[in-house]
């Protein structure tokens, strides 16, 4: 069994690993809830994308961790910043000048990626949680839906309920009254799409290709249909968009085991 | 997995640290002598005390012999001791919104709390020393004659001061006029405090005092141009209390000769202020004093050292002139950067930028002090296409905790580091 290069995504609502091989093909993935322990939940997403392919850890020639825990992972060969990896990972499937917009529990993110794969400008949310992955949970919990039902329904209404706010406090205040008012939970919870893509699209610059990656991508559809429709151009989609960032740590893990090979 | 690439993560920072300046120590006992005489003065009535914003008519008041206390600096003490939390609170309860300046929040909730940051410097400064005259200059914000105006009303002190024009594009003669007879009907009011008439000889003194301090310190921040740089941005900020609170006395002058002695020696001798200086880096608006200790780490980490900055180059006062003083402080405290408009505050940017052969430009937007957060109408945008360089923008506070997310600021140095050494693995 040939080696895999480990990147390991400790993001704040899940830890993310892909495992590549030397052909930059994905081999293994997994993924965990991050917790509070990102170390031990760095090792056990380690071992279960290893366990995923039939691998064992003497099989990982270097790994790379990014996220927000990037620093607790301490078996680690190298540390890089989630934007670095977001960059790497998205010029694997996207090898032109491209934005990529990375919706995740905690951040929204875009990062510039120019057709050699080198990350120029990029922003993040301010501190606010408006088009998070949180600001979705927040509002499903809220409407005592399992967030797991929460694109179905979206997809399914028929026209959305305005909410004038970004703010999951103040959001949660709008959709109580909507139901107050008799709307259909499809039409609330599409209102609650549309309010955070208004959100994310402040962020997106008209100059670019427009990728999206992240939790919420992966798990909402929807989002990138409803972005396609406000930008008014093609929005697109890796082929494993929660992993963008994991895969990218990977290839640099790949780059660390390469330099030492030289 | 290969052993040799082990202990990458979680790399102490302190063998990126260099030790600090001898300077700096020397700022701190001149800032305690500074805050202790005040004190003395507050206690026994010897001396007149005029509260003065930081880029007040400080020669003014010194050339009528009071003893000058700057609360922007007391606020900025609060903010790096962690003071503030604490104590902001009682100011909202005086009916301070949250969202205002947090210097003003800290200032008046440790006046309403009782407590003071100069209790940290002599411990038996129980509160700030009491004014005879509290003078502002609207230069850098309203909140300023706010901040001075709930003090004079506490305290039933005078509130004079005056109203600076703002977003000014070129300093006109028309402007320089307006401040500069604001600035003269002022010495009526402080004459009567004062109880003693100006006295020109010393104010001509006090404002070549000033000049002096003011050409020495901007020639201890251009050795930032030096690569790599004897300065650092914290040691900078840590080195401008004296500038601040003394300008205009023979202490500052004295101070700021050792310091340009200091850096000279280490230019000399090839020491940097942090090793390994492989990103300058300029800093625009306010510093965040919650986290100073550890803004400096995480930039001296990846090799970034903040070289310039508008905060510490805003008190350079090239105009100030002593055989003209009151209308040479009416231009100097006119044209300062933050009284700009954003034009000029653009091009005053991109020179520096070059002048320092900046790698890339961090906009500091504090939440709470829109009047020096420069990034809020398209500026790093437009700097970033014509500097050709990285610019980024953070978010956080001068002085509110609850305001910086120092998890989030450490992605973004870190992310803006990789940027601009793509590739590169920590």
């Amino acid at each position: 069994m040939s080696t895999v290069f480990a990147g390991i995504d400790v993001g704040s609502s899940a830890t993310k690993v892909a495992l590549i091989n030397s052909n930059n093909e994905l081999k293994g993935s997994a993924t965990v809830p991050t917790g509070i322990q990102f170390g031990p939940a760095a090792k056990t997403a380690l071992q279960s994308a290893l366990d995923a392919c039939g691998r064992e850890i003497t099989d990982v020639a270097a790994t790379v961790s990014c996220g927000y825990g990037r620093r607790n992972v301490d078996f680690a060969d190298g540390v890089q910043t989630e934007i670095a990896c977001l960059a790497k990972g998205i010029h694997l499937s996207f090898p032109e000048d491209i934005l990529v917009l990375d919706l995740g529990g905690r951040d929204i993110k875009t990062v510039e990626v120019d057709a050699s794969g080198t990350f120029g400008d990029f922003k993040m949310n301010s501190q606010c949680a408006a088009g998070t992955g949180v600001f979705l949970e927040d509002l499903a919990a809220r409407m005592q839906i399992p967030i797991g039902q929460f694109n179905q329904l979206g997809e399914s209404a028929s026209a959305p309920v305005p909410l004038g706010s970004h703010c999951a406090v103040f959001a949660a205040g709008e959709v109580l009254a909507a139901a107050g008012r008799g709307a259909s939970i499809e039409n609330i919870v599409l209102g609650i799409y549309y309010s955070m893509v208004k959100k994310v699209t402040e962020m997106i610059s008209h100059r670019h290709n427009i990728v999206i990656s992240g939790g919420v991508a992966a798990h909402h559809p929807i989002v990138r249909r409803l972005l396609t429709e406000s930008l008014g151009r093609q929005v697109r989609i890796p082929p494993h968009a929660q992993f963008t960032g994991a895969l990218g740590a990977a290839l640099f893990a790949q780059k660390i085991y390469t330099a030492k090979e030289e | 997995m290969p052993e040799d690439y082990k202990q990458t993560a979680a790399e102490p920072t302190k063998r990126f640290l260099i030790g600090k300046l001898r300077a700096q120590s020397l700022a701190s006992k001149v800032m305690a002598d500074h805050y202790t005489e005040l004190h003395h003065a507050s206690q026994t009535g010897t001396q007149k005390i005029a509260w003065c914003s930081s880029v007040g008519p400080a020669e003014l008041l010194r050339g009528m012999g009071f003893l000058v206390y700057f609360p922007e600096n007391h606020a900025a003490m609060l903010g790096a001791a962690r003071q503030s939390e604490a104590v902001m609170r009682y100011a909202g309860q005086e009916g301070y919104a949250p969202e205002i300046c947090s210097y003003l929040r800290s200032d008046v909730g440790a006046f309403q709390n009782r407590m003071t940051a100069l209790s940290r410097i002599n411990k038996d400064i129980l509160s700030p020393p009491h004014p005879d005259v509290l003078v502002y200059n609207t230069n850098q914000c309203r909140d300023i004659k706010d901040w001075f105006s709930w003090y004079g009303r506490r305290l039933d002190v005078p509130c004079i001061g005056i109203q600076s024009p703002r977003g000014i594009d070129e300093v006109t003669a028309e402007y320089i006029d307006s401040v500069t007879k604001q600035l003269q009907n002022l010495i009526a009011p402080l004459e009567q405090i004062s109880r003693t008439k100006l006295n020109m000889d010393k104010l001509h003194r006090t404002t070549a005092l000033s000049k002096q301090c003011s050409d020495l310190w901007k020639r201890a921040l251009q050795t930032g141009r030096t690569s790599p740089s004897p300065l650092s941005f914290h040691a900078a900020l840590t080195l401008m209390g004296p500038v601040v609170t003394a300008r205009g006395t023979q202490t500052a002058v004295d101070f700021l000769i050792a310091l340009n002695d200091e850096l000279d020696a280490r230019i000399s001798e090839g020491v940097p202020a942090i090793k390994n200086e492989r990103r300058r880096i300029y800093w625009d608006g306010m510093p965040i004093w919650s986290r100073l200790a550890e803004m400096h780490r995480l930039f001296s980490s990846v090799g970034a050292n903040i070289t310039a900055s508008t905060y510490c180059n805003s008190w350079i006062f090239e105009s100030l002139d002593s055989e003209h003083p009151i209308p040479s402080m009416a231009k100097a405290y006119t044209e300062l950067f933050i009284a700009r408009s954003d034009d000029a505050k653009e091009q005053y940017l991109r020179t520096t930028a070059r002048e320092f052969r900046i790698d890339g430009i961090i906009f500091h937007e504090s939440k709470t002090c829109p009047n020096n957060s420069n990034s809020r109408y398209g500026m790093p945008e437009r700097l970033r296409k014509s500097l050709k360089i990285p610019v980024m923008t953070l978010y956080g506070d001068h002085v509110d905790g609850s305001m910086t997310d120092i998890e989030r600021i450490t992605t973004q140095v870190e992310a803006f580091a990789e940027q601009l050494d793509e590739g590169t693995i920590s």
